[in-house]
C-alpha cells in the first residue's frame, strides 16, 4: 500500500519510517520551515499552500501501464532515454541508459526551497548518471494515476565533454491534480559544456516544482532553457554556481500560461572572470499570473564578473498579473552587471503594421505573441533543440489564442 | 582594476572627518528613559495636547508592543533596546521661544556652526524659511510673517495641533496610518515635534521651506513627524537637512513624513541627510528608520522626492507615492553614498491606482569602505491603473572590494495597458574617464568627485538651486580620494 | 480611384486635417508636399486606418467604396498599401513568415489557393532579384537591425509582392542617402502601371526628381493650399514654402 501525503499535518511523524538519516533530516527541515506563505520573501508572489493542502496525495503509487499513444511517443524518442515514472526509473521504457547509470558517490543534496527538501526526503530511488562521452540524453517525466499522485525524484548528473539533455513531461490527462517535485543536481567537469532544454507540458491540473543545482567549474558552460507551457502551478527554482574561473551560466526560459508560473533563479558568481546571462519572457492571459525572481549574487572573490539578466512580460488580459523581482547582490567592485525588466501589452504600432499588410487582427496578435516568445527561445543555440522548443511554444500560444 | 589600498585608506581617513560631530552644551530637559504609557502621557502633556491626540498615541503604543521589528532589509545590527532610549529631550529654560530673540544663544551658535544661520537677515538672501528642530522640539521657525501674508502655514506640528487642530486631525495618519509599520507605530506613540505645512488653494509658496533636524542629547531618539498638505493648485518646495554629534553609542531616529497633494497641487520634497554615520569601525552613528509617504490624491497632482543620503550608520527609508488621482505623477530621485561600515537600505514605492498615472525613479548608489548599499523599490500597477507608466533606472558604483551594492526591485503589474520599464546596472568607476581626467591634470580625488557628481547629475539637478551646490560639495566630501 | 472629400480629423480634440479634399486617378502619381506639421503623416495614417485619429467629417473612398469604416487589414485587402515612414522593427517574427502570411491572406481574399512555402520562396526571391534586393533581408526578423535604406527597400518589396491598387508612400525618402533613394525610386517606377495609383508624401523635392509625378499638391495647416503639375515642385525648391505660399 503506498503511503498517503497530507500537508495539513507535520510530515516527519508520518513519513520518517524506513528512510535514511539524510531523508529524515530533510523532512524535519520541511516541517520546521512550514508551508510556503506569502509573508515569506521567497513566496511573495506564489502561494502553493492551498493546492498542497486541498487534497491528500498518494505517495509514488506503483506503475500502471501507460495509454498506448503515450507509450508510442516515448518509444519514438531516438536518443538514450531515462523514463521516470512517478519519480522512479522505469526500466521497461527507459532505453540505452544502462551504461550511463552509476552508483551515487555522495548522497544527493539539492538545496533551495522546501520542495527541494521533499525531493530529497521522499524520492524512493535517487539516481546518478555519468555523461562522460559526448551524449545526447532525453529524460522523460511521467506522472500518472487515477488519484491525486505525488511523485518525487532526485538525480545527479555528472557531465564531462559535451552533453545535450532534453527533458520532457509526458503524462496522461487526468481530472485530478498531481504533484511532482523533480530535483536535479548537475555537476560539470572543467571545460565541459551542457545544453539542456526542458519543455514543461504537464497535465492541466498538475502542480510541478522543479529544483536544479548546477555547479559550473573553470571553463565550463551550462545553457539551460525551460519552457513552461502547461500545468496548474509550475515552479522552477534554479541555482547555478559559477565555481571556477571562466565559467559561463545561461539560465533562461519562457512561460506561457493562463494559470500560475514561478521562475526563481539564483546565479552565484563565486570564481572570477565568469559570465552569466539570463533571459526570461512571460506571457499571461486570462487570470494567469507569472512571477519571475532572478538574482545575480557576486561574491567578493568574483572579480571581472559579467552578469546580465532580462525579464520581459506580456499581459494579454485585464485579470492577468506579472511580477518581476530581478535582484543584484554584489560584493566585488570590478564587475559589469545589469538587469532589465519590462511589462506591457502588445505593441500597438507593430499590430497596425501587420494589419496594414492585410493580416487579420487575431492572426497578427498571434504572430506578435509568437515573435515575443521566439526572442527568448533564440537563447537556445542548438538548431534542432530550438526547433523543438519553438514548436511546443507555438502550440501553447495557439491554445491561449483560443481565448482571444 | 580595483581601487588601490592607498585610496581606500584615503577614503577612510576622510570619513573620519565628520565635520558636524560636535555637541552643544545646553541645559537639558529630559524625560526618564524607557517606553511606557507614562512616557506618552508626559510627552503629550509637555506639548499641552488635546485628549484625542493622547488617545491616538496610547493606541499606537498598545499596538507597538505587539509588533515585531521588520527584518527584511539588508541590514545587520544588534537588537535595539527600546527601554534604554530616552524619548524626549529639549533645551530647558523658557517654555517655548516666541521669537528668535528668546532662543538660547548656544543653540543659535550651533546652527551657525552647521551652516544654518537662523537669524533671518542672513538666511540665503531671504529665499528660504527654516524650522529648526533640536532634539525633540522645534526651536525656531523663521519668516513666519512673510509666509502668513501668502496664507501659508509653516510651524512646528506641536503648535499646529493647538492652532489648526482641524487640519491636523483630518490629515495626521491619513497617509501613513498610525500603525503602518513597526517604526511608524513607535513614532505615532512618541513623536515630539516636527514641521507642519499647509499651502492653501491656488497659492505658490513664496519661498523654499526648510527644516533642519539636529540630534544633540545623548542616548536620545528623535521622533519627528512632518505633515505637508498642498491644497488644490498649490505648489511648495520643502527641504530637510539633518546632523548629529559624534557619539559612540547608536541613536535612534524614527521619523514619519506625510505629504498630501490635492487636485493639480505639487510638492517637491528634498532631503540632505547627513546624520553622524559612526566611525570607521562602525561604532556609533544614527539608526535612521524613516517612513515617508505621499498621497497624490488629486487629479494631476505631483510629488517628487529627492534625497541625498550620506549619513547614518543604518538607513531604512523608502519615500513613496500613492498615485490615487488620475494623471497624478510621482518621482523619486536618490543619491545614497555609504562608506566605512554604513548600511543603507533605501528606495521607494510607486503605487499606481489612478488612470494615466506616471512615475519615474532614478537611483544612484555609491558604496565604498566596508559598507553595504541597497536599493529596494516597488512599482505596482493596480487593475485600475489604466495606461499608467513607470520608468526606473538604478545604477550602482562600487569603490573598493570590501563593500557591497545591491538592487532589489519589485515590479507588480495587474493592468495590461500599463507599461513598466526597469533598468539597473552595477559597475566600478569608469577607468577611461578617470584616466582622461588625470591626463588633463586632475588629481584622482578631484577626478573621482567629478565623475561621481556626473554619475549623480540627474538626481542633483532635481534639488532646489540653493542646495544643489551644497549637495555637490557633500558628494565630493563623502568620496574624496576613493579611487586611485 | 481614391477620393477624399471634406475630410476633418482631430487628434486629442485638436483639428489636424480641415476639409481636406483630393482625387487621385488610376495610373496617376500624385505628390503631396508640405512643411512639418502640415498633417501629411496624419493623412497617410487615416487612409490606412490607424487608431488614435478621430474622423469628425468627410469620406475616403476607393473605387467608390467607403473605407473609413473598415479595419486596417480590410483596407489592405481592398488594395490600399501604406509604405511607412518608420517601418516597425518586430523582433522575433521572421520576415518570410510575415510575407507569406500577408501574401496568402491576400490570395485567400481574392479566392485563390494558398501558396506553399516552396513556391513562395521562389516567388519572393525572384521579386527580390527584380528589385535588386539582397536575399539575406528575408532571413532576419521583420525590419530588425535593418539600415534605413534596407527598411525602405523592404517596404518596396512588400509593395511588389502584394500588388495593391492604391499606394501611399509616407516620407519614403526620409533618412536615405542618394544611392538608396535612387534604388527605392527605381523600384517604384517599375511598379507604376495604368491600374495603380500612387500618393507620394514628401517634405523635399528630391524624390520627385526620380519619381516624376503627374500632379503636385502643397499642403498647409491641414488642407491643400496649392496644386499644380511637376513644375510646382521645382518652383517650391527654388522659393521655399514661405515663398510659394506668399506668392
Amino acid at each position: 500500500m503506498p503511503a498517503l501525503l497530507n500537508f495539513s499535518q507535520p510530515l516527519a511523524d508520518v513519513l520518517s519510517k524506513a528512510r535514511s538519516d539524510a531523508q529524515r533530516a530533510a523532512l524535519q527541515r520541511f516541517d520546521d520551515h512550514g508551508l510556503p506563505h506569502p509573508r515569506m520573501e521567497r513566496w511573495k508572489y506564489t502561494n502553493p499552500s492551498k493546492a498542497l493542502t486541498d487534497q491528500t496525495f498518494i505517495l509514488q503509487p506503483a506503475r500502471t501501464p501507460l495509454p498506448a499513444p503515450l507509450a508510442k511517443k516515448i518509444e519514438a524518442i531516438a536518443t538514450p532515454r531515462l523514463v521516470l515514472h512517478n519519480g522512479v526509473i522505469d526500466p521497461d521504457t527507459s532505453h540505452d541508459v544502462e551504461n550511463l547509470l552509476s552508483i551515487p558517490t555522495t548522497p544527493p543534496a539539492v538545496t533551495g526551497n522546501c520542495f527541494a527538501e521533499l525531493s530529497i526526503a521522499l524520492s524512493d530511488a535517487p539516481f546518478s548518471l555519468a555523461l562522460h562521452k559526448n551524449t545526447h540524453l532525453t529524460i522523460v517525466h511521467v506522472i500518472a494515476g487515477d488519484q491525486p499522485t505525488a511523485a518525487f525524484s532526485c538525480g545527479m548528473i555528472e557531465i564531462a565533454g559535451e552533453a545535450q539533455i532534453d527533458e520532457i513531461f509526458l503524462s496522461p490527462e487526468t481530472p485530478t491534480g498531481h504533484l511532482a517535485c523533480p530535483g536535479l543536481m548537475m555537476t560539470l567537469a572543467p571545460g565541459a559544456r551542457v545544453n539542456r532544454q526542458r519543455i514543461i507540458d504537464a497535465p492541466a491540473l498538475a502542480m510541478l516544482a522543479t529544483n536544479d543545482v548546477i555547479t559550473i567549474p573553470e571553463r565550463a558552460t551550462c545553457r539551460s532553457f525551460t519552457a513552461n507551457l502547461r500545468g496548474q502551478l509550475l515552479i522552477n527554482e534554479t541555482h547555478a554556481r559559477l565555481a571556477g574561473a571562466g565559467g559561463d551560466a545561461r539560465i533562461s526560459g519562457c512561460s506561457i500560461t493562463r494559470a500560475h508560473v514561478d521562475n526563481t533563479s539564483l546565479v552565484e558568481h563565486i570564481a572570477p572572470s565568469c559570465t552569466s546571462r539570463s533571459v526570461f519572457y512571460s506571457i499571461a492571459s486570462d487570470k494567469g499570473r507569472i512571477a519571475t525572481q532572478g538574482k545575480i549574487h557576486v561574491h567578493r572573490t568574483a572579480q571581472q564578473t559579467d552578469g546580465y539578466q532580462m525579464s520581459r512580460g506580456l499581459l494579454l488580459s485585464k485579470q492577468a498579473e506579472i511580477d518581476h523581482k530581478p535582484e543584484l547582490e554584489i560584493y566585488a567592485d570590478d564587475v559589469k552587471c545589469s538587469h532589465g525588466a519590462t511589462v506591457g501589452e502588445l505593441d500597438k504600432d507593430a499590430l497596425f503594421y501587420l494589419r496594414a499588410r492585410g493580416i487579420y487582427i487575431s492572426q497578427a496578435r498571434q504572430m506578435l505573441i509568437k515573435g515575443f516568445v521566439h526572442t527568448a527561445i533564440d537563447e537556445i543555440t542548438d538548431d534542432d533543440a530550438r526547433a523543438r522548443v519553438t514548436q511546443a511554444a507555438d502550440q501553447a500560444v495557439e491554445r491561449l489564442a483560443q481565448s482571444f | 582594476m580595483a581601487a588601490t589600498h592607498e585610496t581606500i585608506e584615503q577614503v577612510q581617513s576622510l570619513q573620519e572627518g565628520y565635520q558636524y560631530g560636535f555637541s552643544t552644551d545646553v541645559a537639558q530637559d529630559r524625560l526618564g528613559k524607557g517606553l511606557s504609557e507614562d512616557t506618552v502621557h508626559l510627552i503629550s502633556s509637555k506639548n499641552e495636547e488635546p485628549e484625542w491626540l493622547l488617545e491616538w498615541r496610547l493606541g499606537a503604543l498598545r499596538n507597538f508592543k505587539r509588533m515585531k521589528e521588520p527584518n527584511w532589509g539588508k541590514l545587520t545590527y544588534d537588537p535595539i533596546d527600546y527601554q534604554e532610549s530616552y524619548y524626549y529631550a529639549a533645551p530647558s529654560g523658557k517654555p517655548k521661544p516666541k521669537s528668535l530673540d528668546e532662543v538660547d544663544p548656544e543653540i543659535l551658535a550651533t546652527y551657525e556652526k552647521l551652516g544654518i544661520p537662523l537669524s533671518e537677515q542672513k538666511i540665503l538672501a531671504g529665499v528660504v524659511a527654516v524650522d529648526a528642530v533640536f532634539d525633540s522640539v522645534s526651536v525656531a521657525t523663521t519668516f513666519k510673517e512673510k509666509l502668513h501674508e501668502a496664507g501659508v502655514i509653516f510651524c512646528p506640528i506641536s503648535q499646529a495641533v493647538q492652532e489648526h487642530p482641524d487640519l491636523v486631525r483630518k490629515y495626521l495618519g491619513s497617509v501613513v496610518p498610525r500603525e503602518d509599520n513597526f517604526f511608524a507605530t513607535l513614532n505615532s506613540a512618541v513623536f515630539t515635534d516636527g514641521s507642519f505645512v499647509y499651502v492653501p488653494p491656488g497659492v505658490t509658496c513664496p519661498m523654499e521651506l526648510s527644516t533642519y533636524f539636529r540630534i544633540n542629547a545623548q542616548n536620545t531618539g528623535q521622533f519627528e513627524r512632518t505633515l505637508i498638505i498642498a491644497d488644490t493648485q498649490s505648489y511648495v518646495s520643502y527641504l530637510e537637512g539633518c546632523t548629529a554629534p559624534m557619539r559612540d553609542e547608536n541613536q535612534l531616529h524614527a521619523a514619519v513624513v506625510e505629504l498630501v497633494a490635492l487636485d493639480e497641487a505639487e510638492i517637491k520634497y528634498s532631503t540632505v541627510q547627513n546624520w553622524y554615520p559612526g566611525d570607521k569601525d562602525g561604532r556609533g552613528g544614527i539608526y535612521n528608520f524613516v517612513t515617508k509617504r505621499a498621497a497624490c490624491r488629486g487629479r494631476k497632482s505631483k510629488v517628487s522626492w529627492t534625497q541625498i543620503e550620506t549619513g547614518s550608520a543604518i538607513t531604512w527609508k523608502y519615500p513613496s507615492c500613492i498615485l490615487q488621482g488620475d494623471e497624478s505623477q510621482g518621482a523619486f530621485y536618490s543619491v545614497a553614498i555609504t562608506g566605512n561600515r554604513q548600511q543603507a537600505d533605501t528606495g521607494t514605492k510607486m503605487i499606481h491606482i489612478g488612470k494615466n498615472t506616471r512615475s519615474r525613479i532614478i537611483s544612484k548608489g555609491i558604496a565604498s569602505g566596508r559598507s553595504d548599499n541597497t536599493y529596494r523599490g516597488q512599482v505596482r500597477f493596480a487593475p485600475t491603473a489604466l495606461t499608467a507608466r513607470n520608468f526606473t533606472q538604478c545604477d550602482s558604483l562600487l569603490i573598493g572590494d570590501q563593500c557591497g551594492a545591491h538592487t532589489v526591485p519589485y515590479i507588480e503589474v495587474r493592468n495590461p495597458s500599463a507599461d513598466a520599464e526597469h533598468e539597473a546596472s552595477t559597475s566600478k568607476i569608469n577607468e577611461d574617464q578617470l584616466f582622461y581626467c588625470q591626463q588633463r591634470g586632475l588629481d584622482p580625488e578631484t577626478a573621482v568627485a567629478l565623475i561621481v557628481n556626473g554619475f549623480c547629475r540627474e538626481v542633483l539637478q532635481e534639488l532646489p538651486m540653493e542646495f544643489a551646490v551644497e549637495a555637490q560639495r557633500l558628494v565630493a566630501i563623502s568620496l574624496e580620494g576613493s579611487v586611485g | 480611384m481614391l477620393s477624399i472629400k471634406n475630410l476633418c480629423v482631430q487628434v486629442d480634440n485638436k483639428p489636424i486635417l480641415k476639409n481636406f479634399t483630393l482625387d487621385v486617378k488610376a495610373g496617376e502619381v500624385s505628390a503631396i508636399m508640405g512643411p512639418n506639421g502640415a498633417g501629411k503623416s496624419t493623412l497617410a495614417h487615416v487612409i490606412a486606418g490607424k487608431d488614435g485619429y478621430d474622423v469628425t467629417e468627410g469620406t475616403v473612398t476607393l473605387n467608390d467604396q467607403n473605407v473609413l469604416d473598415l479595419e486596417p487589414e480590410e483596407r489592405s485587402l481592398l488594395g490600399i498599401f501604406l509604405a511607412f515612414q518608420y517601418p516597425m522593427e518586430i523582433p522575433g517574427v521572421g520576415t518570410m513568415t510575415f510575407l507569406r502570411t500577408a501574401y496568402n491572406t491576400h490570395r485567400a481574399h481574392q479566392g485563390k489557393s494558398e501558396t506553399d512555402a516552396l513556391t513562395f520562396g521562389k516567388l519572393i526571391r525572384q521579386t527580390c532579384d527584380d528589385l535588386s534586393i539582397p536575399h539575406d533581408l528575408l532571413k532576419r526578423p521583420i525590419n530588425t537591425g535593418f539600415s534605413g535604406g534596407e527598411k525602405k527597400r523592404a517596404e518596396i518589396l512588400q509593395l511588389a509582392l502584394l500588388a495593391p491598387t492604391f499606394v501611399v508612400m509616407d516620407e519614403t525618402d526620409s533618412g536615405l542617402d542618394i544611392d538608396a533613394l535612387q534604388s527605392v525610386a527605381e523600384g517604384v517606377n517599375r511598379l507604376r502601371n495604368k491600374d495603380r495609383a500612387f500618393l507620394i508624401i514628401t517634405h523635399y523635392q528630391r524624390l520627385l526628381r526620380f519619381i516624376v509625378p503627374d500632379a503636385v499638391h502643397i499642403m498647409s495647416q491641414g488642407a491643400i493650399a496649392k496644386s499644380g503639375d511637376k513644375t510646382l515642385a521645382e518652383e517650391l525648391e527654388a522659393k521655399g514654402y514661405a515663398g510659394i505660399m506668399g506668392s
